[in-house]
Formats: C-alpha cells, structure tokens, sequence
C-alpha cells in the first residue's frame, strides 16, 4: 500500500499536475473573486431595476438592454464621442512613442535620463495627473496668453467644444507616451544587430531599415501597443472626470463617464449594469478584431 | 531539495493569506460593525487597558472645514460617555461613498443625508426616532422636514440658506446704494458697476448645483406650490418646465450673469468663485451662507451681505431660499443605537459641538433653546432679510436622483451654446419624466 502511494507521488505526470494545480490555484481564486464572481453578479443586476441602495429588486427582464438600443440617445452619442477620442489617440499614442523610441533606444546616460523623464508621468496616478493640467490649462495658460498675447492661450481648454478633445487628448497622451515608448524600446533593443548591419553593408538608407527591416521586428510589439492604447481609451474615465466633468454640458462625457453617472448619481444601478454588459461587449469585438489582425501581421512578416 | 521545500513552503504562504482574507471578509458581511472595531482594536489596546471598552460607533457626513472643534467633540464623547466614534468625512462624492457602504452590508451607525428624496431613498436604512427623548429637543416644524409617512427618519441638523451674495465694498465704490429687487434693476446695476471697471458676476458654472439646482429653485418656487406638489405637477404632466412661469427669466437671468461675469465660467468651480468675490475681483455670485470661512479665509476684511435673487420685475418675488438642508439619521440595523443618539445630541446639543456647528460653521441650528447665536455676516444677513420677508423652500429637494446633474449639463451646454431655449425647456422635461419614472 504504501509502496503503491510512494510510486504514485514519485510518477512524473502526477506530480507536474500537483504542480500545475499549486501553481494556477491561487491565481484562479483571486481571479474568480475579483473579476469572475462580480462579472456574472453584473449580468444578475443587468435584468433588474434596482436604485443600488434598496432591498427591493425588481425583476425586468431584458427591458433595461431594450431601452438602450431603442431610446437612449446620450448612451449612444458619449460613445461616439468615445470611438473619436480613441482613434485620435491610438494614431497618436504609437506614432509618438515610436518615435521617441527610436530616438532613445542606444544606450547612453543622457537616453537613460530621458528615458526616465518621460516615462515618470505614467508612474503618477490618473486624478493627479487631471489635477496638474487642469492647472496648466487654467492659470498656467492664461499667463501664458498674458506674456504672449496668443489668443489661443486664453480660450477655454476645458469648456470650449472644439477644444475639450485636445486637451483630454494631451493629457493621456503626456501620461501614457512613456509606458509604449518602453515596449517600443524592448521590441527595438532585442532586435539582432546583425541585420540592421548586413542591410547597411547592402546600402539601405535609413528609411528603408526602418520600414523594411526594423518595423516588420517591431510586429509584437504594435500587437501590444495597440491593444494597450485600445483599451486604455475605450476606458477613459478619470481625466474626463477632472478636467471637464463630461463638459461642456456632457459633450466630453465618455462611455464609462455615462456609466458610472447612471448608476450613481441618477440611481438607476439595474440600468447601469446593463450598460456595462453593453459596453464589455464592445470592447470585447473590438479588441478581439485588434488582435487578430495584427496576428495575422506578424505571422506574415 | 532545499529549493523543493522552499517553494512548497512559499505555495504554502501565498495559500494561507488568500484564506486570510476570505476569513475577513465572512466576517463583514454578516457583521458591519465587528471587522472595523478589530482593526482599530489593536491600534488602540493600550488605552482600552485603562479603562473598560468604550462602545465603537462610525458616523460618516459631509463636512469639510475647519475640522479641530469636531475633533474636541470626539474626545469628549469619549471621556464623558466612553464613546469612541470613528468618523468619516467625505467632501466629494459623498453619496456614492454612502451608498457603497450599504450595498456592503456596512451602514454607518450614523449618516447625515439631505433632506427630501434622500429621506425616500434612505427610509429603510433609517430608525424611527420616534418615541426617542431626544425629539423634544428640536423645533416641531423642522421635524416636519424629516418624516417619511408616519415614521421620523432622522433629526434635522441644520437650516441654510442660499441666494445672491455681494461684495459690500465694491457696491459702495461704484455708489451703488439700493439693492436690486428686480431684473430690470440688476441688468442696471451691472451696467453701473461694469462702467466702473468692476465685473459684476463670478459664476462657478462648473458646478451642476450651481448653475441649475440653487439657481432654478427661486425662479420654480415663485410660481406657486410647495416643492412636493411641483414636484408630483411635473411627474403628471400638469406642469412642464418650458411652460412654468418664470422659467424664461430664469434663462434670462442667466445669460446675464455670463454676459457681466468672469471668463471661463464653465471652467470655473465653487472653491474658486468664492475666492473671486472674497478678493474683489467681481461684484456677486449665487452660494449659500455655508461659503463664508472660504471668504474670510480668502479675505479676512471681506464684507458681505445676501441679495435675493430677483426673479421677476415684481419686488415681491425677490426672496431667500431657506431650507432644512442636513439631516442626521440612525441606521436600523445599529447595534449601538443608544450611543448613536448620544453621539448626535453631543454633536448638536452640547457646548463643544456648538463651537463646531455654529461658531466654526455658522450653523442655524433647529433646537428649541439655542444657547450660542451664530455671528456671522451671512446669518445676520439671512436674518435680517427674513425679518420682513419670507423665504422661498429648496425646490431641489423634491427633485428625483440625478435631476440636479442632468438638469444642470442642458444649462451647461445652453451657457456652451450648444443648445437652444426650446431645447432646453424640452430636454429638461424629457430628464424629468425619466428620472422620476424610477
């Protein structure tokens, strides 16, 4: 018997599934718990309508889903809104990045110190951020529209319509650039030396290493970057929150802005939850259309 | 072999903690007050040695300011009633924090809500108090304030007021000596001031109760009815916001303020308006008597006064708007509602909680016998106003969750010029009819 246990621990397939459940274990439970678990919870409150305080549920079946398609405008347009802020900084997030990792990728002192510089805002927690250029697009701007004289300076930032995108759109640019320029950095750092040489020594000028030959190596890398910058802005929230609050008059509101003003300040927590469903869903075609596009990219190159 | 055991051992670690933090939270979810008595135990362990253990209650509200009278209220509370309350004040966002905390099962033994729909919203959670002694304490009408059917669901706190404030100085410099009752006489004392260089209106349009809640409310009230039966009007279909009475002059009355007021207003929030009129760099803006320690902090020599807000070219409709505007309620499932009690009525009642509420904060208090008399400019003002005039009630009280939020972007995207009067009378009704339809 105990022969038959001592084999049955020493046998090599047991013990890496023993192993294997060990290690995953853990994680699956915080995982169910923190994500999983409250997932299904938001389907459950999805079909009621409930104020988010009271004991009283009430169960309505799929009315709350129906009322999004069919009669909430705003719902529709803050997502509009959304999808315009996100393709502005997709395009901007990566060309930016890109480029400043290409300029600092060598190693030196000076790269490393701008390395850091730029990447420290992304190391500041969001408010923080929304907090900082509120100040700059507030007074900082308007002493500058006082030295100056620039008209530009001295407009609203932050409650002109044609000007609120900009300057969301500065601020997440300003604090995630870091964070894409390290994966850039990355994807350019383990490129093989020896390629960029060989195309030199067969005289390709610079823009074409860095079309032929360093951007086909950087596939994995836009892979990560896009679905970063994607979800990143399909999730605005927190800069929309202080800089504008959804202004002027919820033309800057974002999806998850709506969201979040449905279930707690208008108290309609069923209908919020509905909302979220709706808006996972999104992200969900979207991201999954991402990746398999830029899949399919690097398995070509 | 060592590293064998030693990954089994931190495998082992990682377990246990998870564990750990379920155990906590078991806890919680059947016993509100327990986990957060056992976390401030162990700071606390020398102290309760002394002495036997003081009965923990939480409180949660939403002030502010100057917090180190509030802070003497706690140690008293402690030292006399061997009460140790563990207070939570939370200035944004306040509602949300609140409702968070009930979702998860951990009601403060003690909460302070407005008055109005939150004594709906929050009736469930709230104990009846009653047949408690403490209810002879406060004036018979305020209570009135707090009742949801039969059942009172808290104590009233407070009474405030809000209005037009202005800037006494800068109405003397430009000779400025009867005080506008009409539209037609604010129109003429902006053109006065902004002739001498003064900016008449800081408007911190930023904020939705700002330029909607508080400012609407006079212009709504004039037209007759109580908050509650406007409120019902409106959900029937009797009564539409682009139909009201004064709501034309309301629009009106806010396009002035933009036109004679400080750059920037949608950019522009409460702390900083204030600031604005404090320093002098405009004439008058739409807050509440609650501003004045921004004010005198801001500038110690400011001297103000309010100025209703006038709705109309009929002086009589110019009036304060006055209501109960805090009240603090008793959560039902409290394990310790009598010291819950005690602690409210340390709080509103005693020496040392008046030196918070009326002399730091300026409350009006709503107690049969109030021994201390708030001195502030703006309680004298308030009262001197009322002395020949009566006030107008919050609107706003009877209003549906997130009417004020909602209501106030369409005013926000009116000011933006991104809308119309037509569509905004529309909007607002259309805001109403779904928010109340819940």
């Amino acid at each position: 018997m105990i022969y038959k246990i001592k084999h049955i621990l020493s046998n090599k397939k047991f013990k890496s599934k023993v192993e294997f459940v060990c290690f995953i274990l853990p994680a699956l439970l915080l995982l169910l718990n923190s994500s999983i678990i409250p997932f299904v919870m938001n389907i459950y409150f999805s079909l009621m309508k409930w104020n988010g305080v009271s004991n009283v549920k009430e169960f309505v079946g799929l009315n709350n889903f129906i009322k999004i398609f069919t009669s909430d405008k705003a719902f529709w347009e803050h997502t509009l809104f959304t999808f315009k802020y996100l393709i502005f900084f997709v395009v901007a997030v990566n060309i930016i990045a890109l480029g400043i990792a290409l300029l600092l990728y060598k190693k030196s002192t000076m790269n490393n110190f701008a390395r850091a510089s730029i990447f420290l805002p992304y190391v500041i927690s969001l408010i923080t951020v929304g907090l900082i250029w509120q100040f700059i697009f507030g007074p900082g701007f308007e002493s500058i529209a006082n030295i100056t004289g620039i008209e530009l300076f001295s407009r609203g930032w932050m409650s002109e319509v044609d000007l609120v995108l900009y300057s969301i759109l500065i601020t997440s640019l300003w604090q995630n650039v870091g964070f894409f320029m390290i994966i850039y950095i990355a994807g350019l750092v383990s490129m093989p030396s020896s390629v960029i040489e060989a195309a030199k020594i067969d005289g390709a000028n610079a823009i074409n290493t860095f079309t032929r030959i360093k951007l086909p190596f950087l596939a994995p890398s836009l892979t990560i970057c896009l679905f970063q910058a994607i979800t990143y802005g399909l999730k605005l929230f927190e800069i929309v929150l202080v800089l504008t609050r959804g202004g002027p008059g919820g033309y800057s509101t974002t999806i998850v802005y709506n969201i979040y003003i449905e279930a707690f300040q208008n108290s309609r927590y069923g209908y919020g939850t509905a909302k979220s469903l709706v808006f996972f869903i999104i992200v969900l075609i979207i991201t999954l259309t991402q990746l398999n596009l830029t899949k399919r990219m690097e398995v070509e190159t | 072999m060592l590293k064998r055991i030693f990954s089994i051992l931190l495998v082992l670690v990682v377990f246990s903690s998870l564990f750990v933090g379920c155990n906590k939270k078991d806890n919680s979810d059947g016993d509100p007050s327990s986990t957060k008595s056992s976390e401030t135990k162990e700071e606390s362990k020398e102290e309760s040695k002394e002495t036997k253990d003081p009965v923990r209650i939480s409180w949660i509200d939403y002030a502010g300011i100057d917090l180190e009278n509030w802070d003497k209220v706690l140690y008293e509370l402690k030292d006399k009633e061997n009460i140790e309350v563990e207070v939570q004040h939370v200035a944004n966002d306040y509602t949300t924090v609140l409702k968070t905390k009930i979702n998860a099962g951990e009601i403060p033994d003690v909460f302070m809500t407005g008055a109005g729909t939150d004594n709906v919203t929050y009736a469930e959670f709230s104990y009846d108090l009653s047949n408690e002694p403490i209810v002879d304490k406060f004036l018979d009408w305020a209570l009135d304030f707090c009742r949801v059917g039969d059942k009172l669901v808290g104590l009233p706190a407070n009474i405030q007021s809000y209005a037009l404030i202005y800037n006494k100085k800068l109405f003397a410099d430009a000779g400025i000596t009867e005080i506008p009752k009409t539209l037609e006489e604010l129109e003429n004392v902006c053109e006065i001031l902004a002739d001498k260089g003064i900016t008449p209106f800081s408007n911190g349009y930023k904020e939705t109760w700002v330029v909607f809640q508080h400012q609407i409310s006079p212009f709504i009230m004039a037209g007759g009815g109580t908050p509650d039966e406007i409120a019902s009007k409106l959900t029937n279909g009797e009564l539409t916001f682009d139909t009201m009475k004064y709501f034309n002059n309301y629009l009106d009355y806010i396009d002035l303020t933009v036109k004679y007021g400080l750059p920037k207003p949608l950019e522009t929030g409460w702390e900083e308006q204030e600031v604005n009129l404090a320093v002098g760099k405009a004439a008058i803006m739409h807050m509440g008597e609650w501003c004045e320690p921004v004010l005198v902090k801001a500038n110690p020599d400011v001297d103000v006064a309010f100025l209703p807000v006038p709705v109309s070219n009929d002086p009589n409709d110019a009036r304060i708007s006055s209501s109960v505007s805090s009240v603090l309620k008793v959560s039902s499932t409290s394990k310790n509602k009598d010291a819950a009690i005690k602690a409210i009525d340390y709080f509103l009642t005693s020496e040392s909680g008046m030196n918070y509420t009326v002399v730091d904060s300026g409350w009006v208090l709503l107690l049969k016998d109030v021994p201390v008399e708030p001195d502030g400019m703006l309680v004298n003002s308030v009262n001197e106003i009322l002395s020949d005039s009566s006030a107008y009630s919050w609107a706003d009280t009877a209003w549906p969750d997130g009417f004020s939020e909602g209501g106030g972007k369409i005013i926000q995207a009116y000011i933006a010029g991104l809308k119309d009067r037509s569509e905004v009378g529309k909007e607002l009704n259309a805001l109403w009819l779904e928010l109340s339809s819940e």
